[in-house]
This record gives structure tokens, sequence and C-alpha cells, in this order.
């Protein structure tokens, strides 16, 4: 079967082939074959006498993540809603890099930021982390409030896009 | 002092260091109690107290710093004594009082003693009293921005702002200029409001480069003290230790003299009671900076305890107790060296930002020469309500390289998946060169390792291995197939069972081995 994934952000079309616990999987012209097995959580497998295991994980935001030698690596299937970065560019938005607390909102829609600005204050594990504009620009919405617990990649505010 | 035997104590703490003090109780047949709060009811450290009584209210870390009901859970277990742990209430001196005052053990300093060290303020007037040199600082009222200001120029750049009541790394910012002035103190004065109620700010020269370089000490509570060596704690990032070794990288035999009466002088001119930690700064030049007292036990005394021998929770249940020290207690050298790495949920590629999530699988090392400190286990969750910390993973080696060796060989047995950790970087930190050649300084993680480590690391999108692209179309694969079958696939596989594949420690996709 073909299959499109986006692998850390990198698009791959593979062929997958299946039989019992063989498999193989192709690219362009390369392909690697072995054996597999699936635990429910866990995929081990076995290529050219290594084994491998890779533990397979939903993340929070409903990604799949495998997680390979305590790397994470994020796989996006084609054919599903992509994950949560939506269609603004990074230099849109200001998003949370942590799951924290919102302790400051410095800036209200329509104010005049500059790039550096500090424009939302948030706390984690007590540590404040001030989130500043990624360029100079227009607050086009904020969805911050403070006090409020935010999710990890959480847009906090976002500019108007750049004419 | 109370000389009644304790047989019974209440662990006002949770996480690693809750765990570790109950091995010491129940090695010693002592009854343990644990305190927890509802999102706690599983955690390790009630399991492995004999007894566990829940703490109430809506916030989970309140509920660790309520003292009414730390010390009514203790009265109504019958504890004889409290042992406090690090962070949460162990250096309030209204605890302590609040402990002793229900005719309970306090296994840690006065009450009047936490108040004194405890302030750093006091702290440092205490040290110039008893003759140690302090870092240059200013400790005026920080209100008075004008006097702040003239303060900042004459101390000059780069400076500290520190809270007054902080200590862990916490309630500390640097500034390098006077434009970060007004935000730098207003910003410490929040944070240090928050993390230990108290407003009070002070400021102080950065001096660097510098070491870190702190002494274990203990005192009898009438002035007598003992020093248990010195730990090196110099690898940091935004002041939170990551590495941490005893003895110093490079403390020769006539600076550990110097230090270690440093600290015995501090600890016997406030007749000190029970085990603390005198900090000190060292410059290039090979003189000492009194930076603060640690009035409680430290994240990092495993290894001391490595090199020493000595158990330093049992010590302080023997000076509560009035048992007297061993005439030997202070050892005439370190054996050997050890080396501790701090393995936390956070992310070493977003400065070190913490990271929360349930933790899918987790494998600790272990056998001969490597000690594991841990506080959570698979399928537990790092919340935000706490520390990230996921363990301490502490070698010994009959010298620095061989402890660094082991140390090496314990983190590529160490596995974690379901929340990012620090484990790749600690894997680096552990093999670099100038850590290697005990060049050490406390700026050199933020100014070149971590730097390098991160552009090292960029991922280059045609250097993916296709056994990874395999396993990423094998992983969708099986992921689509079990949402078809109705399944999900778990957020955490939460099991110690090694997996499809048995002992696969030191097997990298993509081949290789790693170091």
């Amino acid at each position: 079967m073909k299959k499109t994934i986006r692998l850390d952000g990198n698009r791959h079309e593979v062929t997958l082939a299946l039989h019992g616990t063989t498999f193989r999987v192709g690219e362009d012209d390369r392909h690697i074959e072995g054996t597999r097995r699936w635990d429910g959580s866990r995929l081990g497998l076995e290529i050219a006498g290594m084994r491998t295991q890779a533990h397979v994980v939903r993340g929070a935001g409903g990604q799949l993540e495998i997680w390979i030698d305590s790397d994470r690596h994020v796989v996006e299937e084609e054919g599903r809603a992509s994950g949560p970065s939506g269609s603004a560019r990074d230099s849109d938005t200001l998003a949370t890099p942590m799951p924290a607390k919102v302790v400051r909102v410095n800036v209200a829609k329509g104010d005049a930021v500059t790039e550096g600005q500090t424009l939302v204050v948030v706390e984690s594990m007590k540590m404040e982390l001030g989130l500043t504009a990624p360029r100079d620009g227009v607050v086009a919405s904020v969805d911050a409030v403070p006090g409020v617990l935010v999710a990890a990649g959480a847009v906090l505010v976002a500019l108007e896009p750049m004419s | 002092m109370p000389s009644r035997p304790i047989t019974t104590v209440l662990i006002a703490n949770r996480g690693e260091i809750a765990v570790r003090i109950a091995r010491t109780l129940r090695a010693r047949g002592v009854r343990s109690v644990a305190v927890h709060h509802a999102v706690d009811r599983d955690a390790l450290h009630v399991q492995a107290c004999d007894v566990a009584v829940e703490l109430t209210g809506d916030d989970p870390r309140a509920a660790y710093l309520d003292m009414a009901q730390v010390v009514a859970a203790a009265t109504r277990a019958n504890a004889d004594a409290i042992h406090p742990g690090y962070g949460f209430l162990s250096e309030q001196s209204r605890f302590a009082a609040a402990v002793e005052a229900a005719g309970i053990v306090f296994l840690g300093p006065r009450p009047e003693t936490l108040e004194a060290v405890g302030d750093k303020k006091s702290a440092r007037e205490a040290a110039r009293n008893a003759g140690l040199p302090v870092a240059p600082g200013w400790e005026g009222d920080a209100l008075d921005r004008a006097a702040a200001s003239a303060a900042a120029t004459t101390l000059g750049f780069p400076l500290l702002i520190k809270a007054v009541s902080g200590g862990g790394g916490k309630g500390m910012r640097t500034i390098h200029s006077l434009a970060e002035l007004d935000e730098g103190l207003a910003g410490t004065a929040r944070e240090a409001l928050a993390s230990f109620g108290n407003a009070a700010v002070y400021m102080e020269r950065r001096l660097e480069p510098v070491r870190h370089v702190e002494v274990q000490f203990l005192g009898d509570g009438k002035g007598r003290a003992w020093h248990l060596l010195e730990r090196e704690c110099s690898l940091q990032r935004r002041h939170q230790k990551v590495l941490e070794e005893a003895p110093g990288a490079r403390v020769d035999a006539a600076l550990r003299a110097r230090l270690t009466s440093a600290a015995k002088a501090i600890a016997a001119a406030v007749k000190y009671r029970g085990v603390g930690t005198a900090e000190f700064l060292v410059d290039e030049a090979g003189a000492f900076y009194f930076l603060e007292i640690n009035a409680r036990i430290q994240v990092e005394h495993p290894v001391t305890e490595l090199v020493t021998g000595r158990d330093i929770v049992a010590i302080q249940l023997d000076l509560a107790a009035g048992v007297p020290m061993p005439d030997d207690l202070e050892p005439a050298a370190p054996r050997g060296h050890a080396v501790e790495a701090r393995l936390y949920a956070e992310d070493p590629a977003h400065d070190f930002l913490p990271q929360s999530g349930p933790i899918a699988f987790l494998r600790l090392p272990s056998g001969p020469d490597v000690r594991v400190d841990a506080g959570v286990r698979a399928g537990d969750a790092i919340g935000l309500d706490f520390d990230p910390m996921i363990a301490k993973i502490t070698a010994w080696g009959p010298d620095r390289g061989a402890a660094f060796a082991r140390l090496r060989a314990a983190l590529a047995e160490t596995e974690v998946a379901g929340v990012v950790t620090n484990l790749p970087f600690l894997r680096a930190l552990a093999a670099d060169a100038a850590v290697l050649a005990g060049d050490l300084s406390t700026t050199m993680i933020e100014r070149t390792i971590a730097p390098a480590w991160r552009a090292a690391r960029k991922p280059a999108a045609a250097m993916q291995p296709d056994s990874l692209i395999a396993a990423a179309a094998l992983a969708s694969f099986e992921a689509a197939t079990a949402l078809r079958l109705g399944a999900t696939v778990a957020t955490s596989s939460a099991t110690d069972d090694p997996g499809p594949w048995a002992a696969l420690a030191g097997f990298r996709l993509g081949g290789g081995e790693d170091a």
C-alpha cells in the first residue's frame, strides 16, 4: 500500500508491504526489509540483524509520536487533520513553548508592538517567561487571561498579517 | 536536645527525596509516614512509606505547604519527628517552630537558625562576622529605585538580583544594564513572593568566570561542627544545577582545608544544629566568596554519600537523637569520585523549558557503582505543580575519569519516552572535553556547551535514516489499524515490561552505538 507521512516535518511517500511479521518499506528506489512486532504501544523492528524499539504514543495535541532512544519524532499521517499548528505563519503568532499559567498580559487588540517587546508573561514551575513579539506589527487578537492555564503551543497573541 | 528514641518519622515532602528518606528510615527500622495530596495518591513516595496521610485542598502544591495540616498529620500518625526534605517547608522557620511547639522533633536546624540563615541578608552578615569573604553587594531598600540605581552603577554589571528568602536557584536573575533594573527588581520580587512568600530582594555583583563549590557540614547545636568534604556544582543552567560531583574537579587539599574551615566557622558561630551546606564561589585565582547557607539536605547529597560512605539522613536522625558523632566522621580524603546527573523533563533544544505529560516508558540504569534516586515511574505524569525532576543518576569511580565513564554508560542505559527530557544533553555534557578536563565555570553550559549542542543537533531533512522512516510508516499503519478497530494508541504504556524486544540498551536506529 502507498502511504504519505510527514516525519518531523519532512514529507515521505512510501510503499508498505506486510506479510505476517515481515515488512518492506520503500521510498523512491530504496527499500528496507525486516521483521516487526507490535504490542499496542511499542513497535519492535529487526533490520539486518539489528533490533530497535520505538515507543508509539499519542501526544497531548493528538499527534502521533514515535520515541526512539528517548528522542521524540512526530509523525503526521496524510489524510488526518493536521496537528495544532494552523495556517498562520510563526511570525504572525506568539505561542507559549511550555504548559504554563498566564501571569500578565501587556497588550490588547489594536496595539502597535515592536519586535522583542514583552507581550505576555507566563509562569511554569514558579519560573516566569516573557513572550516577546516576533516582529513589529499590530495586535490582531489576544487569547490570554491572567491566572488561566494554557497548553504548550497555545497561541496567546496573533499579529495582523504583514501587508 | 531531645534524646528520646525516634521510632516514627513523617516525611513532609514528595518525589525522589521522600523516597530516599524513606529508604534510610526503613533500613533503620523506623516507621515512615508519607503525606500526599489526592493527585499523588499512588505516587512512588506514598508506596515507599509504611503509612500515608492525605493532605486536602484544591491546589496540590499549597497542600504540601500547609503547615497546620502537616503538623496535624504528624500528630495523628504518632510521629516523633518530621523530616522536611528540601524545598517546600524545609527552611521555613515558622514551620520548624510549629513542629517543635507540637512536641515533635524537627529534623533540621532550630527555627531561629533558619530565620538567620534563610534570610540571605542576615546570612551574609553572619558570614562577615565569622570572618568569611562575601561577594560585593547592596542590601538596601529595593523600593527606593534611586538608591538601587546608584548602587547598581557602583557595583557594575552584570548584576544579580536575588530574593532575600530565595534558594535552590530560584528567585534570581541577571541584569546587564541600568535599563533592566526596574523590571529585574520587580520581576524577581514577584517570583520571590510567589515562591517564598517574601518579596524582598537584594543585589550582588555577578562574579565570573567562577566555580560553585559547596561544603557539606553538620553541627551539634552547641557550637561543634564537622564537614563532609566539598561538592562542585559549577555545571548549571538558569542557576539550576545539572551535574554535580564530589570532590571538586580542581579542589586541592589546601583549598579544601580553607573551604571546610570557613564552613565550620560559620556553622560553629551560629551553633548550627543538623546538616547544612555552605555555598561558595571560587574564582580562577582560588579566592572564594561565601554565597549562602542551605539549611537542609540537598538534592546533590548522594555524591557526598558515595565519597564519604556516610548516610546523611542517618546522620540527621543521630544528631536529633543526641547520638555522639564518631571520632573519624571527617574524612581525611575523599574515597574516589562521584558524579550526579539530574534527569529533568525539560527541553534542552528550547532553553531547557519545563515539559509535562505522562511518562510512557522509563528505563533507569543499574549495576555496580550506579545509584538512582527516582521520584516517578512509568505511567506517572510530570505535571505543572511540582519540580519536573525524573531522577538523579549518580556514578562512582576510583577517580574522576572513571566516575564520568561510569556515568556515560549509565546514561546510555537510560531511556524515557512520552515526555521530552534533558537526557541527550546530559549524555553530551558527560562527554564534553572541557568538562572532562575539569575546566568548569557556572556559565559554560549557557555560553558554550548548550549552543554547540543545539547547533550539532539541527535535523537535516535528507539525513533521516531509512530505518527511522520505516519505523514511522509502520507506526502510522499500526495506529491507523488500531483506530479502525476501535482501539487507541495509549498516551502511556505504563509498564516496566521491556516490550517487544528486551534488552536493547545501546542500540540506536540509524546505526551505531552511542558512548
